[in-house]
């Protein structure tokens, strides 16, 4: 992933959600690695849905699968990302909202 | 919109470090890219600034900065009486796939596993002080038979600044002594010399070849070695774990030498003032001894040469010209002050025939 592919309206959404909302401070744990690396794998747009396995999340964050199911729980709640397709498998499809519902 | 901060978090998501860091750390890194300035890249956000926007308490946001700085993705830069600076750096390394990371060496191990070869750096006492002197010195797991190079001469430039090749190190016979553990020497004026090319020295620290060739012939020779030794220091103390990264900072920043450094450092040069001032000293009493030993040769060749009747009228001359204390005791040739004083009546005597 290019720092090339990332356009500008697409930094102010980010921006916005981290600081102006306050998620950055409401994630707890490990769970802005596990976001950021979704937001890699989704391109850095909004509103986008991106399929991907524990495994993967895994290797690009370097933590376990346990933390990393908790990471997206955690995620899930606070609606940052949301799970579109539930397979008995480890890939999953989340949808990553450029405005998550306000709590 | 600010494009800025995006391409941190990227520059982040693809660095190694990344993997390494925990999440306060990453979170950190984000509110330091959030508050860094577009043109300088330099951020000024207190402690407590962080701390508010990460959701993190003040001792976790320290422990994270620290954690930052020594993964190398992250300067700080403290002045008294003003805020800390903080400064993300873009050249983190990148991530390498899983499976070169498998086949690859650790470097920081690597480079470990070197110094724990040079147990005593800097703090060995070399053999003697006069050895060490001597052109090649046989410290450290650089020793090279290499000779001395000098860097960086003093002074106007008389012309365009020459390439300088690391593989043909330039011969210096100016006094010059080691620096323990390092394959750099010291001189009396305070040039750094290197025993051998910086970019195999850059090797040895984990930069990769082409990198390391790249550094050492780009920037000035003295600031590279000053790098590495800064390097050297923070890894033996433990204080490092992305020396690279370090080196790349070090070297673009032009980084001057930790405090600690320099004071060993100082300590080897007055080491070595103290040792060519010993040097001199020693000659100069030389000096004194062999003029004193051809002075008395002489004395002894006029006087041997006097006849008997002649040399008792002399001493007695030099006996009646020095005061009475002095002569009173040894009235005889034994006397060096009579001696003397019969060298200069015979060498009078001498002159006038």
């Amino acid at each position: 992933m290019s720092s090339a592919t990332v356009t500008t309206h697409t930094d102010d959404w980010v921006r916005h959600l981290l600081f102006d909302r306050g998620f950055l401070a409401s994630m707890k744990g490990e769970s802005i690695k596990v976001y950021l690396t979704m937001l890699t794998a989704c391109g850095g747009e909004p509103d986008r849905s991106v399929t991907i396995s524990l495994r993967s999340i895994q290797d690009a964050t370097n933590l376990s699968c346990p933390t990393v199911i908790d990471s997206l729980n955690r995620l899930e709640e606070l609606g940052l990302v949301v799970p579109t397709m539930r397979k008995s498998g480890r890939v999953k499809t989340y949808y990553i909202p450029g405005v998550p519902p306000e709590n | 919109m600010d494009p800025f901060f995006f391409r941190v978090e990227h520059d982040l998501v693809r660095s190694e470090a990344f993997r390494q860091l925990n999440g306060s750390s990453v979170k950190v890194y984000l509110v330091i890219g959030l508050y860094a300035d577009f043109e300088t890249g330099w951020a000024y956000p207190s402690i407590r600034t962080i701390a508010k926007q990460a959701g993190l308490s003040r001792q976790t946001v320290l422990n994270a900065i620290e954690d930052l700085v020594n993964q190398g993705i992250v300067a700080t830069s403290k002045s008294a009486g003003r805020s800390t600076a903080y400064r993300i750096l873009h050249n983190a390394p990148p991530r390498p796939s899983s499976k070169s990371q498998k086949d690859k060496p650790n470097r920081s191990k690597s480079f470990s596993e070197h110094l724990e070869s040079v147990p005593e750096f800097l703090d060995q006492t070399p053999e003697t002080v006069l050895n060490s002197r001597t052109p090649v010195a046989p410290t450290g797991p650089f020793f090279s038979d290499d000779e001395a190079q000098f860097w960086n001469e003093p002074g106007p430039e008389s012309g365009p600044k020459q390439e300088q090749s690391n593989k043909n190190p330039v011969n210096d016979s100016s006094p010059s002594i080691d620096i323990p553990g390092t394959p750099f020497r010291i001189t009396l004026d305070g040039r750094l010399l290197s025993l051998m090319s910086l970019d195999e020295v850059l090797i040895k620290q984990g930069v990769n070849e082409d990198s390391a060739r790249y550094l050492a012939h780009r920037y000035d020779q003295d600031r590279v070695i000053k790098a590495i030794l800064n390097v050297m220091y923070l890894d033996k103390s433990k204080k490092l774990q992305n020396a690279p990264g370090y080196l790349r900072m070090a070297l673009e920043k032009g980084y001057e030498l930790l405090p600690q450094m320099a004071q060993k450092i100082e300590k080897r040069r007055s080491l070595l003032t103290q040792d060519i001032g010993q040097n001199l000293m020693k000659e100069k009493k030389m000096l004194e001894r062999e003029r004193l030993a051809a002075e008395e040769a002489a004395i002894n060749l006029l006087i041997g040469n006097l006849k008997r009747e002649e040399l008792e009228r002399l001493i007695r001359q030099a006996v009646g010209s020095l005061p009475e204390p002095l002569v009173k005791r040894n009235p005889s040739i034994t006397n060096p002050l009579i001696r003397a004083r019969v060298y200069e009546l015979a060498t009078r005597i001498t002159e006038s025939n």
